[in-house]
């Protein structure tokens, strides 16, 4: 088991007039390998989710495990260095006012050290180019432009390369193609598949987009009000479709 | 003569807040932090090098040990705010407001003088030249010392720590991603504008030979002003880098504080410290360059006046 939640409980505003329980006694867990796609309407708990595994909500009770072990405890800077995590706001994974290379430079180093070695040296060009080409879409040739002068598609797609650049147990993708046109979210996601595929991660997948939930991945899990009401993978997942889906959701 | 030595004065005290706006850039436009302990590193700065040199200890380590002081202030200015939570600006107030007092306990009084001690900017060789080329050759003492500071910090900025305190102020979630707490790095960015800012203050000392306890007033105003003059000035001419930005600002802000001081006299000082500041502000914010905009292109009528905008 790569993620496991258990007996997990989590109250916003505690003790106010706004007391909204949204999680209890939630249990979850995710298998290596698998990418598993979340759908659900807003206040579902989806976000919330990826939020509690990331370190970046706390949970009131219950255990976070990650490849076996507690991190419920570990700070969010702490649990990045496991986990992966691509934002729905294309300006929220990469650093705007650097260069496409200095971000993948300091990328590089994740989980190694910083220190006062040079940021970028003489093969850096030459290894980020490597790294940019197969994606296909000209970021390559972009290594010296800042990041807030990219397409908010490429910047989603340079924040994918930054996050499994290192390697990292689960990838969390927070509705990361919500804020791209259509086509360029196609593109986005089917990249993203790409990635996941090639680099075998374990992947959890927000969405809002039915279609990309039914036709990606090789788990589909529905959330309500806290509560899994849907959960299906391998076959009975083929036999999903985004119209059903879609009704499920009424 | 006058002139000349006007210049100098230009000069001198355009490369000594070159060095504090040196550090407030770190603060301002790095970490984007509103750092307002400098009001109170600066004269940190000076009653650290004026006690230590009037003790005995030769100008070169009371330097190094100012600078020491002043990251020290910047650190608990960074305890406060990453630590304790305070926001930012509070937390240089509070250790601003202490310095104020710390500044008097450590001076044992309101002055320190030392007009007979050699120090970088009155040795033997610059006391040996008459009034202007003394001036001169201070300028040229503290522009190496700019140099050096500008130097190292373009380096720094360029390794993968530099990297990371970049990250920090421009998007902090990415350097929690990276597996990294920002508070380290705001604490470090904090510390080092602060010892840089107090390096200043001890040059501000050695050239007037005396530490005064209201030398730090508008300390902040006047490097901020700096830096955004310098940060417009690099942003236009594409090869320079911010740092030599910063440094020109300082030059071009002294030159204008000086002119206009001549003018009204020195009672305006800071009245005049605080209009220049808002003048910046104002260009910097592009409402003049609009303004103008739309009346010249009303005059000129044929051309329609673009809605454009600077920012895309």
């Amino acid at each position: 088991m790569m993620l496991e939640l258990k007996g997990i409980k989590k109250v916003f505003n505690p003790g106010t007039a706004d007391e909204t329980v949204l999680f209890e006694n939630f249990d979850f867990s995710v298998e290596k390998g698998e990418f598993v796609s979340i759908v659900g309407s807003n206040g579902s708990g989806k976000t919330t989710l990826l939020n509690l595994i990331g370190g970046a909500v706390m949970p009131e009770e219950g255990k976070i495990f990650l490849d076996g072990k507690d991190i419920t405890g570990q700070k969010d800077f702490v649990r990045a260095r496991r986990i992966g995590r691509v934002f729905q706001d294309p300006s929220g994974g990469a650093a705007n006012r650097m260069t496409v290379a200095e971000n993948l430079a300091l990328a590089e180093n994740k989980g190694k050290g910083y220190g006062l070695r040079p940021g970028l040296d003489k093969r850096s060009a030459e290894r980020f180019r490597a790294l940019l080409h197969p994606l296909g879409v000209g970021l390559e040739d972009r290594l010296n432009v800042p990041v807030g002068a990219l397409s908010g598609g490429q910047r989603q797609l340079l924040t994918l390369v930054i996050a499994t650049l290192t390697p990292i147990d689960l990838l969390l993708l927070d509705e990361h193609t919500a804020a791209l046109d259509p086509k360029t979210a196609e593109e986005t996601m089917r990249l993203t598949d790409k990635i996941v595929r090639e680099k075998k991660i374990t992947t959890l997948m927000v969405t809002h987009n039915l279609r990309f939930a039914v036709q990606y991945g090789t788990r589909l899990c529905m959330f309500d009000e806290g509560k899994i009401v849907l959960d299906k993978s391998g076959e009975d997942k083929a036999a999903v479709n985004a119209e059903t889906l879609f009704q499920t959701t009424l | 003569m006058l002139f000349l030595n006007q210049m100098g004065t230009i000069f001198e005290m355009g490369f000594i807040y070159a060095v504090v706006a040196l550090g407030v850039y770190i603060t301002y436009k790095i970490l984007d932090f509103p750092d307002l302990s400098v009001d109170g590193s600066f004269p940190l700065g000076g009653v650290v090098f004026a006690v230590l040199l009037t003790n005995g200890c030769p100008w070169p380590v009371a330097m190094l040990v100012s600078f020491i002081a002043g990251c020290a202030a910047g650190l608990v200015t960074g305890v406060l705010h990453v630590k304790l939570k305070i926001n930012g600006l509070l937390s240089g107030i509070i250790t601003m407001t202490a310095l104020l007092s710390v500044n008097y306990l450590i001076a044992g009084g309101p002055m320190v003088s030392f007009s007979q001690e050699s120090t970088l900017l009155h040795n033997a060789i610059v006391d040996g030249l008459p009034r202007t080329g003394s001036l001169y050759v201070q300028a040229a003492f503290t522009l190496l010392l700019v140099a050096a500071c500008k130097i190292l910090l373009d380096l720094f900025l360029k390794t993968k720590s530099g990297f990371l305190l970049r990250a920090t102020g421009d998007n902090p979630q990415m350097v929690t991603q990276l597996g990294k707490n920002i508070d380290n790095y705001k604490m470090l960015g904090l510390s080092l504008a602060n010892g840089l800012v107090a390096l200043a203050g001890s040059l501000y000392c050695q050239y007037n030979t005396v530490f005064n306890s209201s030398m730090g007033t508008g300390t902040v105003v006047i490097a901020l002003a700096c830096v955004i003059i310098g940060c417009v000035i690099s942003k236009h001419i594409r090869v320079m880098k911010d740092t030599t930005g910063v440094i020109l600002g300082a030059i071009i802000y002294y030159a204008i504080l000086s002119v206009a001081m001549l003018i009204l006299g020195s009672d305006f000082t800071q009245l005049i410290v605080a209009v220049l500041f808002t003048l910046v502000l104002v260009f910097d914010s592009g409402l003049i360059g609009r303004t103008a905009k739309t009346i010249f292109g009303k005059l000129k009528k044929k051309k329609p006046s673009g809605g454009k905008d600077n920012d895309a």
